[in-house]
């Protein structure tokens, strides 16, 4: 025991240390004396074993030795990779053709960097990184004619054995794509060479090549994107393509490239393929091809997304139109991934998967069907297709500054727009069906924290960092930034200003709630999409005997302090539109005790108020008269001292309040109750409430059972109770004077307290828009058997309930076996998702510390308990010598990840 | 020669006083003293003691002073005790209900205390046998009563799981457990009186004169022979369950000692004790999650119970023949059980889990014992004072006591 003991505070000690090293950091800023062109970044850092940023200059600048240059997680620091003499070609001492290059391409292959530099002929490519470094070359690269190309409009990579580099490029002595000798040039690691393949020139792909034509030549432009898909090995090429003028007449976007030997000879070359057959294109809605005479189709950026549930997708930026009117649209289609000869082609959106099974254990889906009809395609207007469920936050003859995807995310960034306020990293999750096919995307919100231009991004999914490429504008680009999980201390944002740690949020959340009396017992999010508000997202914090209404658009540069608004006697205090936190207690906030849940409800007039449930007790936020606010919130300084928290009925341990337009819900441990949202009701001493169902009532339950969390869209109700998943029966509805229920099948259930429910919905604005199609994340956790498992489900109301409108995702491991997604195989008291990142975390339990980690990237279906188990644990002091760890939650407003505890919060920006 | 081998080999009859495994030193060494030499012409030895606990205090793992219900751990923990049950079951419905109460090392922890008071009488008949042996039986009673018990709930009441935990589980804990714990009682205290274990012993002992100028006498001494599980068990249904033995289990006792007598008024010796017990087979109550505290463990399942090796010993300093008669001898006692093991007979428990309570660890005990020993051709006689001074996992009390006994 003595023994143990030691044990735990020798790690305690350890970790502490570790910690407070690391507390110190905030967001951390790299700046270059030079404007940076290119970035790319090495999420699993190769050779480094490091996340690493590597950048290209964005101007020649003479004896640059950071023409390219690296950042690793771990230094912080720039080091060049450009000194003025190097290793070239095997031979000592040479110089260095980067030293000082402007460089317009740059990608990573094999964790090595390959480079295109302006002016120059020839690609470059790393050899060594490590240690010494050394360059091969390989060119002049041709066209496809043989003679030496215009001009490098794309660059792409493939990793594996011949390291391929694929080269777009114009003729001899023309800067236009399209025109014959336009190509793409193939590059390949032979030993300690790096040699031009296809027999030194381009493979043809031009104005006349068929698999871009239909019916005729197109006019493709100077927009060409290349993306090599590893999983798929396919290189997919994104075009800009104009339809020929007659009749018939029609183009695609997107061109899908396989690497083949050549017969006889010791080269490879591009086989370029339909990416999708003529015969299924159709008018001009396709997203990727026009059957419309005279029409553009255009795919300005390109990437490949697989999905939690091993589909491919292909994420194209662009549409039916030129690139100045698609810039700000973002679709997703299937791609066939089953080893067939349409590999990398168009899959048919509608079709059912196929498991591949090795030994009856799970091991990858496919889709084996190519589309070859007009039906088999989504159109722009498909729900399914439409990332971010509509237009970016930009204009359309805008263009976004990077595309990148992650997990089941697709993210963009924008740098320059007129639109205020769109600038910053954008991400849209995939919502999966009952096939694990895409059926729908969240809307678009901000992540990282940061809302300022970016110019590059990505993200380390291994433990949250956003990485980022700022700068006044696109021509001066000089920083590189990232997010780190702390207290944000004097970052200019939640942290307090750049010079003062203690205005920020986070410090005046732990202000005002001190770990003595608990801290913040919640943290929750309410979106500007809110029918309740406009404009702006409202933060809401509760303790013991308090609540704290957080804007933080109103902060200056971080200063929370001078917007602070107090009130003690329950009514909300006096406020302006610069108030930052309303923080009220009173005798009524005392009553309801520790207060947990927090909701803004709306009905159907528009009338909207604050709810809160604590331990003891509910209260409202509204006037005398029992009225809400009706005019959406555009700061705190929309409500006045007339707002003060009243009591409502008599509760006790509140588990949920959530609402819809008529109706606002309590669950409590043993009931759930329907109230009749209007003023009179909320006001009355004697209000008309429903209860809507008792634990015993359910089936197989008794009351000895607990209901746990409830989440209301529709006519459809769905229970996590100790008894497993219920939902409203079928064709009956949350609004029926009595409704019926039905136990709700969960795959593999190992774990039968069904604890909370995450939804996954295409919209912020209303809750109701879940069940229109959305993923359910359902979190089993039992603490006495220190279980935890989750199930995933998609959720599609349509028309009346009935056994379809809940099904489980393809998540299994044994053959035709459903189960569940993760199994922990220990307790875990929270869970969040973005679809790239899973995060949990614990509190304090015995004799085991608090602790939040992510979850390694790339956990999809089938993924083993080995992978699982491979979290990256944030070290931060603050979680843990916690007792509380209580809720991960992303600001939409800023994007800024926050978790909340006995600490206050702290936060990823 | 022949005849001194003989009697080595021949496990002598002889009292061995270290007859309880529960760690209080009640259940000690030196009730009888093995030392004391049998009168030649006498044949039997009838022997009657009492004696008494006064300030009983326990020493924690970490060897700390501490009330007698924290010996394994401060405070005991009532969210813990929910776990390691499925969660259909009764149990596993209130931890259920408890799911997101984390036990933070103050929410649902009770800190217990109670007053231990102990009395104990051993009758001992001893019978002179030929070739220095000695047969012996001794029989103790035990009285023991466990009182002012409290139960002091540390939890706070500031958060959500607070107020949760205490208006489910703490706020009625005590009855909680009882319905829970099928009959567990941790409110009340409990007062017993009933027979020890029975031990029979035979013994080997016979002094040595030394033709020394310094060394006058070596006593030498073997015994051996059995514990008879007479004695009343332990009531898993009670707070701090004390068995007046070994718990159900045949023991088999030997040991030997050595006494050295320097000049006519000095001696000095060194006794040892060993027990090793039989496995017993029966309903115990084990821990079913790693971090549960061991005096309120709800379930109870059929066990086999192996039990780990006892050792004692003593040394000792004595002042001997004052006035012919009279001897005045110090003591230190030093006990150390090792880990006893649970063997679980059922699919729902974990042995490892049951084996990590504290209650099965080693534990030690350290004391010192002041004693006046009346020796003569009738009569045997002892005041004995014991004063615990270290120890570890163990109940201790300071002991006075004495007896009489008679030579026939």
């Amino acid at each position: 025991m003595k023994g143990t003991t030691v044990s735990i505070r020798i790690r305690l000690v350890l970790g502490l240390l570790l910690c407070s090293n690391l507390n110190l950091k905030c967001s951390i800023t790299i700046t270059t004396s030079f404007p940076i062109g290119k970035s790319v970044f090495d999420v699993f850092g190769g050779p480094l074993n490091q996340p690493t940023m590597y950048i290209g200059a964005g101007n020649a600048v003479a004896n640059n030795q950071f023409a390219i240059a690296r950042v690793n997680n771990n230094t912080n620091t720039l080091q060049g990779l450009t000194p003025s003499t190097i290793k070239l070609n095997n031979t000592d001492n040479q110089t260095n053709p980067l030293c000082g290059a402007q460089i317009s391409f740059l990608k990573l292959n094999n964790d090595k960097p390959v480079a295109l530099a302006v002016g120059d002929n020839n690609i470059y490519r790393y050899s060594s990184i490590i240690d010494n470094l050394s360059l091969s070359s390989a060119g002049p690269i041709n066209d496809a004619s043989g003679a030496i190309a215009g001009a490098f409009l794309a660059l792409e990579t493939a990793n594996g054995a011949l390291s391929q580099s694929f080269v777009a490029c114009t003729p001899n002595g023309d800067s236009n794509f399209g025109g014959t000798g336009s190509g793409v040039a193939l590059f390949e690691v032979a030993g300690d060479n790096y040699v031009f393949q296809n027999d030194s020139k381009a493979v043809a792909l031009d104005n006349a090549s068929s698999a871009i034509g239909i019916n005729n030549a197109v006019t493709l432009a100077n927009t060409v994107e290349l993306h090599w898909s590893g999983e798929l090995n396919c290189l997919f090429v994104g075009l800009q393509a104009q339809a020929g003028s007659t009749a018939g007449n029609g183009a695609r976007s997107i061109v899908v490239g396989k690497v083949t030997p050549v017969a006889g000879q010791n080269y490879d070359t591009i086989t370029f393929e339909e990416f999708v057959p003529s015969s299924a294109i159709s008018g001009n809605n396709q997203i990727i091809g026009t059957g419309t005479a005279g029409t553009t189709v255009s795919a300005l950026k390109i990437k490949t997304l697989r999905t939690s549930t091993c589909l491919n997708y292909l994420i194209v930026n662009g549409g039916n139109s030129s690139a100045s009117s698609v810039g700000n649209l973002i679709y997703a289609l299937p791609i066939v991934s089953g080893n067939n000869a349409n590999k990398g082609h168009l899959a048919t959106y509608n079709q059912t998967p196929t498991d591949i099974y090795t030994n009856n254990f799970f091991v990858n889906r496919t889709l084996d069907t190519a589309a070859t009809n007009p039906g088999d395609l989504l159109t722009n207007t498909a729900t399914a297709a439409i990332v971010g469920g509509g237009q970016l936050p930009l204009n359309a003859n805008e263009t976004i500054s990077d595309l990148f995807v992650s997990g089941d995310s697709v993210y963009a960034s924008i740098g320059t727009t007129a639109i205020s306020g769109a600038t910053g990293i954008f991400q849209s999750q995939a919502i999966l069906d009952q096939n694990g096919l895409i059926s729908g995307w969240t809307q678009w919100q901000h992540v990282s924290g940061y809302q300022a231009a970016v110019f590059g991004a990505a993200i380390n999914a291994v433990n949250g960092s956003y990485w980022y490429l700022t700068g006044s504008d696109a021509s001066n680009v000089n920083a590189i930034q990232k997010t780190v999980w702390s207290n944000g201390s004097k970052d200019g944002l939640l942290g307090g200003t750049a010079s003062d740690a203690s205005l920020g949020l986070v410090a005046n959340l732990s202000t005002l709630f001190p770990k003595s009396a608990g801290g913040v017992f919640n943290l929750v999010d309410i979106s500007k999409f809110n029918l309740a508000l406009n404009g702006f997202s409202m933060l809401i914090a509760t303790g013991a005997n308090q609540v704290a209404l957080i804007n933080t658009d109103a902060a200056i540069n971080g200063d929370f302090s001078s917007g602070i608004a107090n009130s003690n006697d329950d009514a909300y205090p006096v406020t302006s539109a610069s108030t930052t936190i309303a923080r009220i207690t009173g005798n009524n906030l005392s009553t309801a005790s520790a207060i947990t849940t927090a909701h803004i409800a709306t009905n159907a007039s528009g009338m909207s108020w604050i709810i809160l449930g604590g331990s003891n007790g509910v209260v409202i936020l509204r006037q005398a008269s029992g009225d809400g606010w009706s005019t959406p919130l555009t700061s705190l300084g929309d409500l006045d001292p007339s707002y003060s928290f009243e009591l409502f009925s008599s509760y006790q341990f509140v588990q949920k309040i959530t609402s819809d337009a008529n109706y606002l819900y309590i669950l409590t441990q043993n009931k759930l109750d329907k109230i009749a949202l209007n003023s009179a009701n909320l006001a009355s001493s004697a209000p008309t409430i429903t209860t809507v169902v008792q634990v015993g009532e359910l089936l197989d339950t008794t009351s000895s059972n607990v209901l746990n969390d409830v989440i209301i869209t529709g006519d459809l109700a769905i229970l996590a109770t100790s008894a497993g998943l219920f939902r409203t029966s079928n064709g009956t509805s949350i609004h029926d004077a009595t409704p019926s229920w039905t136990s709700v099948d969960v795959p593999e259930q190992l774990v039968v307290p069904s604890t909370k429910l995450i939804e996954v919905g295409l919209s912020f604005s209303d809750r109701s828009n879940f069940g229109l199609g959305g993923n359910l994340y359902l979190v089993s956790s039992y603490r006495g058997l220190q279980q935890t498992i989750i199930n995933r489900f998609y959720v599609n109301l349509t028309g009346a309930i009935d056994d379809n409108t809940i099904l489980p995702l393809p998540d299994l491991y044994i053959k035709n076996s459903l189960s569940y997604f993760i199994n922990f195989e220990s307790f875990r008291d929270n869970f969040f998702t973005d679809g790239t990142l899973l995060i949990n975390s614990l509190s304090r339990d015995v004799n085991q510390l608090s602790y939040a980690q992510v979850m390694l990237p790339g956990i999809s279906s089938g993924t083993n308990a080995v992978q699982i188990n491979k979290p990256y644990n944030l070290p931060l002091l603050e979680i843990a010598i916690a007792n509380l760890v209580s809720n991960i939650v992303r600001s939409t407003n800023s994007g800024a990840l926050l978790i909340s505890g006995e600490f206050g919060i702290v936060v990823n920006e | 020669m022949t005849k001194r081998i003989l009697a080595l080999a021949i496990i002598s009859l002889h009292l061995n006083s270290l007859q309880a495994i529960f760690s209080d030193n009640i259940f000690r060494l030196g009730c009888i003293d093995q030392t004391i030499r049998f009168p030649e012409k006498q044949r039997f030895l009838v022997q009657a003691e009492g004696e008494g606990t006064f300030n009983t205090i326990g020493h924690n793992p970490l060897g700390e002073h501490v009330n007698i219900l924290q010996i394994w751990q401060p405070n005991q923990s009532s969210l813990t005790m929910l776990r390691g049950f499925a969660s259909n079951t009764q149990i596993g419905q209130l931890s259920s209900l408890l799911n997101t109460a984390n036990d933070d090392g103050v929410r649902g922890h009770i800190t217990p205390s109670g007053k231990l008071t102990a009395q104990r009488f051993n009758f001992v008949a001893k019978k002179h046998l030929p070739f220095n042996l000695f047969g012996n039986i001794l029989i103790p009673v035990f009285h023991m009563k466990l009182s002012d018990v409290s139960l002091v709930d540390q939890t706070k009441n500031i958060t959500f799981t607070d107020q949760l935990t205490k208006s489910n589980l703490t706020n009625n804990l005590g009855a909680i457990v009882y319905e829970l714990g099928d009959g567990l009682d941790i409110v009340n205290g409990w007062e017993k009186t009933g027979f020890g274990d029975i031990e029979i012993t035979l013994a080997w002992q016979k002094v040595y004169k030394q033709a020394k100028p310094v060394l006058k006498e070596v006593l030498l001494g073997l015994y051996g022979g059995l514990s008879i599980p007479s004695g009343v068990r332990q009531n898993a249904d009670i707070l701090m369950p004390i068995p007046f033995g070994n718990d159900g289990s045949t023991g088999l006792i030997f040991g030997g000692n050595i006494e050295l007598q320097w000049w006519h008024h000095l001696r000095g010796g060194i006794n040892t004790n060993f027990l090793n017990l039989f496995g017993s087979s029966r309903v115990r109550r084990i821990k079913t999650d790693i971090g549960q505290t061991d005096l309120i463990l709800l379930a109870k399942t059929q066990t086999l119970k192996e039990w780990g090796f006892t050792q004692q010993y003593a040394l000792y300093l004595e002042l001997c023949n004052m006035r012919d008669v009279l001897s005045l001898r110090t003591s230190y006692n030093y006990i150390k059980h090792n880990q006893d093991k649970l063997n679980i007979f059922n699919q729902s428990y974990d042995s490892a889990i049951a084996n990590t309570a504290i209650s099965l660890q080693e534990w030690t005990q350290h004391s010192a014992i002041f004693a006046l020993i009346y020796e003569s051709n009738q009569a045997v006689a002892k005041l004995f004072y014991q004063y615990p001074f270290n120890g570890k996992n163990v109940i201790q009390s300071n002991i006075f006591g004495g007896y009489l006994g008679l030579y026939f």
